[in-house]
């Protein structure tokens, strides 16, 4: 067998108890929650036997095991139940929901990519100069702002005083796409500042490395021009653990997506998930959080074989 | 025996440059760093402040009065009123206290637990510890935000739902990272020298290795604390944190959200606050990690 396909097969396999301890782990989690899901949704007034009707049909009323395993069945056929607040099938909003959220996070995944690659290509091949210097105070200082008070801040420079962009609000992309692409670029870019910073920072730490290495000596001493050695020698080999980086921090821009998403009312899954915590939607909160946690850990797979085929050194033989 | 084995083992990482005075070592040390001299006094000066909170000549924070509301910053009001005429730099000067405290007592709680795991993880036989790690990981693979904020909203809002919520996010990769550390640890010459006096595996866990990987996690630590500050606030600010009208950065900012379009001073002056204090803690963290060891320089 193909020892790259034979690779991807062990890793699928391994992913089966990865998968069904995330789906434990965030059963768990909404059912440590105190409090009657069937209460909330009634109201404080409602007649007992109201509410006993209700954890019947909700099923809450059957042991914790069962209910576990009915809900993972359920999962399993791709359908994540019913939403307590508005009685929407879960799968159908997060289907509309979608878009959006994944249009701010590849819009911030580019911007971190287009500004933070180079900028910490730079950095390294100008070490000790004042670009670098500020280079390397800037990642400090981006990496020290909450997101959300960035987007705030946007929000009152652009919007308010300068008027250049909308304050809030969304268009589909799908619709008009440049139209979308206006009401996301403040939310992209607040939300893009830290990994931007973090992958500034890999780029620099991993070129520097890499410029150390024999190779490099090898290229400069043949004579070859110090832009090729740093962009075809240097970059090249430096770029292959960023896709690591990049894999392992894509949890920063989902989980705050959520944040930024709130702060400039988009309706992405993040508004969804803030939304069902103040409703206490016990089973959205519980479809999206393992929804979320599967897609962050079938991207990092994802990444892992990806760098495998990059690094001939990683390549089972 | 036992003076041997502890003369086989350096007691810290650090590398200390000659035996000087203290006063002559901390001197050298501030004119090589200025970065990590700005961060602590960054630091210093936010405990300070929290410190100091109520015997500082400031307005109530929490007083109302609202033929005042939305002043902008003058000299009455350095950083002007909010919505409801409280003064803001009172509340920002009180609120300094929460987030510090929130901060230290989510890395002492998430930690303790995290630097046992982790060193567990490293010198527990490989079944086992490959076991802690995997469900380490299981927790891990939530993104961090979306986790605190599903075991915040479990717990309820307030403080103390904050800390459990952030502990659990941040003890897997507390102990992950001592893992790292530990790991390290093991392959130097000093445990080896240990284990061939005869030490048995507890105690060269508790008495070398543990030692050994605690001054470079209490600097990782300072770090993860300028994290816990900033998801603080981003749970304070989705509604998850300590309810008004008790000032924290975080409902600072939740309640500044409404009003910012004619009173954007509500909204700067809090987050700033969280900044720079963040700011001060990543460089005091950055500064002393390189300091100590040169390899996990960034």
């Amino acid at each position: 067998m193909n020892p790259l396909l034979k690779l991807i097969l062990t890793r699928l396999i391994a992913l089966v108890p990865m998968l069904l301890a995330l789906s434990m782990a965030s059963f768990a989690l909404v059912h440590v929650i105190p409090g009657d899901p069937a209460l909330v949704m009634l109201g404080g007034e409602s007649s007992k036997e109201a509410v006993e009707e209700l954890r019947a049909q909700l099923g809450l009323d059957k042991p914790l095991p069962l209910r576990y395993w009915e809900w993972l069945t359920q999962v399993a056929r791709g359908d994540l139940g019913q939403s307590l607040y508005n009685k929407t099938r879960i799968s159908e909003e997060l289907l509309w929901r979608m878009p959006t959220t994944l249009a701010l996070v590849a819009l911030a995944l580019t911007l971190s990519v287009a500004i933070g690659i180079p900028a910490g290509l730079l950095s390294a091949a100008l070490r000790n100069s004042w670009l670098d210097h500020a280079a390397r105070l800037l990642t400090l200082v981006s990496l020290s702002l909450p997101s959300f008070w960035l987007g705030l801040m946007l929000i009152i420079l652009f919007s308010l005083k300068l008027d250049l962009l909308p304050i809030v609000g969304y268009q589909p992309i799908t619709t008009d796409f440049w139209g979308g692409i206006r009401f996301l670029i403040l939310p992209s870019a607040a939300l893009s500042a830290h990994l931007t910073a973090l992958l500034t920072r890999f780029t620099r730490s991993s070129m520097l490395e890499v410029l150390g290495q024999d190779y490099v000596r090898t290229a400069r001493a043949k004579g070859l021009r110090s832009r090729v050695v740093l962009m075809r020698h240097a970059l090249k080999n430096a770029l292959i653990p960023i896709v690591t980086v990049i894999g392992i921090h894509l949890g920063i821009l989902l989980g705050g997506s959520a944040v930024i998403e709130t702060v400039f009312v988009l309706p992405g899954v993040g508004q969804l998930v803030v939304r069902s915590l103040y409703n206490r939607d016990l089973p959205v909160i519980q479809g999206l959080i393992l929804y979320v946690a599967v897609i962050y850990v079938l991207v990092n797979l994802l990444v892992d074989i990806l760098y495998t085929h990059l690094d001939p050194r990683l390549r089972p033989s | 025996m036992s003076t041997a084995v502890r003369e086989a083992s350096p007691l810290t990482v650090v590398v200390t440059p000659g035996a000087r005075s203290p006063w002559v070592r901390a001197q050298r040390w501030l004119r090589q760093n200025p970065l990590s001299v700005a961060g602590s006094a960054i630091v210093l000066l936010l405990v300070v402040t929290a410190a100091a909170a109520p015997f500082l000549p400031l307005e109530n924070p929490v007083r109302m009065n609202i033929s005042k509301r939305f002043s902008p910053p003058s000299a009455t009001n350095w950083f002007g009123t909010d919505h409801l005429g409280r003064d803001v730099l009172s509340r920002v000067v009180h609120g300094a206290g929460f987030s510090l405290t929130i901060g230290a007592l989510t890395i002492l709680l998430a930690g303790v637990p995290g630097v046992l795991i982790g060193i567990l993880g490293a010198s527990a036989p490989d079944r086992p510890a490959a076991l802690i790690m995997r469900a380490l990981d299981v927790l891990m693979s939530f993104p961090s935000l979306l986790l605190a904020v599903a075991v915040a909203a479990a717990l309820g809002t307030g403080g103390r739902s904050i800390v459990i919520a952030l502990s659990v996010v941040y003890f897997p990769r507390i102990a992950r990272m001592t893992r790292g550390i530990a790991l390290s640890v093991l392959t130097q010459e000093y445990v080896v020298a240990t284990r061939a006096l005869g030490a048995s595996g507890w105690r060269l866990t508790a008495r070398t290795v543990l030692p050994n990987c605690l001054s470079v996690v209490i600097v990782q630590c300072s770090l993860y604390f300028a994290e816990v500050l900033l998801a603080e606030a981003a749970l304070s600010f989705l509604g998850l944190g300590e309810a008004p009208p008790r000032p924290t950065w975080g409902n600072m900012l939740y309640e500044a959200q409404k009003n910012m379009r004619n009173a954007p001073w509500i909204a700067i002056f809090p987050g700033s606050a969280i900044a720079i204090s963040v700011f001060g803690l990543n460089l005091f963290g950055d500064a002393v990690r390189d300091a100590m060891d040169p390899r996990l320089r960034t």
